[in-house]
């Protein structure tokens, strides 16, 4: 059987993505209202500010667990059996992993704009961030349910 | 320009252009580093010889196109006096558009993909 970087490790890897990705979940979603709160001039700063730095951390460490197992996937799960037979499974798992790269930029965003943003006065800047939180939790959410999908069908 | 206003706008293009930059190689005959997880080794090339993942190859040049032009913009934008919401609201909705339909560019390649299965090894046994 050939080595693959983190092939031992990988289930651990794969519990602690899921693991974080679970908070994530959480705190993405309380974000989003916090900050659709904040165009219905309800201003939960410190708590925005929280939830943001929270996602932040949880998207970084999931997304790096995900990172570390995917060697593994890549050959034991993918190149063996869902590209021979469950090939929806395959291509769910490349959509899912290229939605989560493409988050990136917009968690950061919606992090440092919770730090320098005052909502009740930055009113141009609460569009911005509304709309960063918001599509992070929309491409969080399709995550959690593809990753699902995807370990249920085979994991690593 | 104000310190959060000049932080909006630098992130909303560093936005578009970190899309670009990780969609770019999959639409042209791109480089990128692409690893081979079989042979622990990296390649700097367009098309993989075997079994390979782009993957981290793409979103290191997406953060590195993402840093660039976030340092530039912001440097630029700090030299400016004012900016009218409206530019920002159009920046948020450019890099928000850009985001989207690259997004559904890889949802629509690749549900419609086929992808190609490697032989089984004569050691492996399906769990």
């Amino acid at each position: 059987m050939p080595e693959i970087a983190f092939d031992g490790s990988a289930k651990l890897l794969v519990v602690l993505h899921t693991a974080a990705a679970i908070v994530l979940a959480g705190a993405v979603t309380h974000h989003a209202l916090i900050a659709i709160g904040y165009l219905r001039g309800r201003y939960k700063i410190r708590l925005g500010r929280i939830y943001a730095a929270t996602v932040a951390v949880t998207y970084s460490v999931t997304f790096t667990f995900g990172l570390l197992a995917y060697p593994t996937f890549r050959y034991h799960v993918r190149a063996l059996y869902f590209d021979r037979y469950e090939p929806w499974a395959s291509n769910l798992f490349d959509i899912k992993e290229n939605f989560a790269a493409l988050g990136l930029p917009f968690v950061v965003m919606a992090f440092v704009l919770s730090r320098v943003i005052n909502p009740k006065e930055d009113r141009a800047l609460v569009g911005t961030y509304v709309v960063a939180v918001v599509l992070t939790a929309a491409i969080v959410w399709f995550n959690v349910i593809s990753g699902l999908l995807v370990t249920m069908t085979k994991g690593v | 320009m104000r310190k959060q206003e000049a932080l909006a706008l630098a992130m909303c293009a560093a936005t578009i252009a970190f899309a670009v930059a990780f969609v770019y190689p999959m639409l042209a005959t791109q480089a990128v580093a692409w690893y081979y997880p079989l042979e622990h080794r990296w390649a700097y090339e367009a098309k993989p010889t075997g079994l390979a993942m782009d993957f981290f190859g793409r979103t290191f040049q997406a953060m590195i196109a993402w840093s660039l032009v976030f340092v530039v913009v912001f440097a630029l934008a700090r030299r400016l006096r004012v900016i009218h919401s409206r530019t920002l609201m159009l920046f948020t909705a450019w890099a928000v558009t850009i985001t989207l339909l690259v997004m559904g560019h890889f949802a629509w390649t690749l549900y419609f993909r086929i992808p190609t299965p490697e032989p089984l090894p004569a050691w492996y046994q399906p769990r």
